[in-house]
């Protein structure tokens, strides 16, 4: 997975710098395009707008490279800045229309359905408080630890915990589906 | 089905879905790149519109401002009949006199006070009358001969008058 290459020696905790200090914006875009468009799609549930909110945040750190493109993890960077993109609804709106009027006009085509089954999940995500939803799509997305959620949503480990914890609860009573044994 | 399958399968989805986009996008990463380029350009693009429709805005909206303050003007002539017969002061205030169409008694006294935190004065064409008034003080004047005047403060286009002398 494209997030955990380019990251892994950085939650391990060694070589905190290394990652992503010579990097072109190029190589980094390339790299982390299709995960943040795939976490987008789940966040925003917009099939027309997950990519322009994508290229959106890869705008604000195209914009800054100089300075992002030092930063340790870039990729965490961008994850943050997409999935609070996903979750604004006036965002989504605007992207969405846009998108809309551009596949209209054969522009860009648009994501792919998914499944009955993956549809009904992330809408039940969806429907959670906004930083459960984002906990829950990046832990499981990207199958990131904890840490690494907490990174990316800049905020502690124990908070995360909880967000995961009382996200699951509420999907698996909207889903009907049976509690997981831990 | 716990929630961990559920997860499991709903992230696949989302997966595949990328995965297709990709393909019918294009797998070759240049490609990819033109389309962030394309993306980033008309962005700014469209950022440099906004700012001149914005700009245009302004424009035309400062336009029908002034047009409907001189079409308001022009519509009303000071007149013996409409002008009003100054009895208290003559008031400046927000860079207005009110009245500013009022008739006086030649030789009466003009009270005029200033209530703005400006300076402004009281000048009145064709005659000896020029009253500074700084802010807050009440100036006097003369009213001349009898006729029609137009008065207004010299530093303000804009704050002006007529003045019907009886």
């Amino acid at each position: 997975m494209a997030f955990l290459e380019g990251s892994r020696s950085v939650a391990e905790g060694s070589e905190p710098v290394a990652v992503g200090a010579s990097e072109t914006f190029e190589d980094f875009y390339v790299r982390e395009y299709p995960a943040v468009v795939g976490l987008a799609y789940a966040l925003s549930g917009s099939r027309s707008g997950a990519e322009d909110l994508a290229q959106e945040a890869f705008l604000v750190a195209h914009r800054d490279w100089d300075r992002i493109g030092r930063f340790a993890e870039p990729g965490v960077w961008v994850r943050r800045v997409v999935a609070n993109l996903s979750v604004s609804t006036i965002r989504r709106r605007v992207v969405e229309t846009k998108a809309l009027a551009r596949i209209a006009l054969g522009l860009t085509p648009a994501l792919p359905e998914l499944s009955a089954e993956g549809v009904e999940f992330w809408r039940a995500v969806r429907s959670l408080p906004r930083r459960q939803a984002q906990a829950i799509a990046l832990r499981y997305l990207e199958d990131m630890s904890v840490a690494e959620v907490a990174r990316v949503l800049g905020t502690a480990e124990g908070t995360v915990r909880k967000q995961l914890f009382e996200g699951r609860k509420k999907v698996v009573r909207l889903l009907r589906l049976e509690e997981d044994e831990a | 089905m716990t929630f961990e399958s559920r997860a499991r399968g709903a992230v696949l989805d989302i997966h595949r879905a990328v995965e297709v986009m990709e393909m019918t996008t294009s797998t070759k990463e240049p490609r990819k790149i033109e389309r962030f380029d394309r993306f980033r350009d008309r962005k700014h693009r469209n950022r440099r519109i906004g700012a001149i429709l914005v700009a245009g805005v302004l424009v035309i909206a400062g336009i029908v401002v002034v047009s409907t303050n001189m079409v308001g003007k022009e519509q009303k002539p000071c007149t013996s009949e409409n002008a009003t017969k100054l009895t208290g002061t003559l008031t400046v205030k927000s860079f207005a006199f009110s009245p500013d169409c009022f008739s006086v008694a030649s030789g009466s006294t003009i009270s005029v006070v200033n209530e703005d935190p400006r300076g402004h004065n009281f000048t009145v064409e064709d005659t000896d009358v020029a009253v500074p008034l700084p802010p807050g003080e009440t100036g006097e004047a003369t009213a001349p001969a009898p006729g029609t005047y137009d008065f207004e403060c010299t530093i303000h286009p804009g704050m002006e008058g007529t003045i019907i002398v009886t």
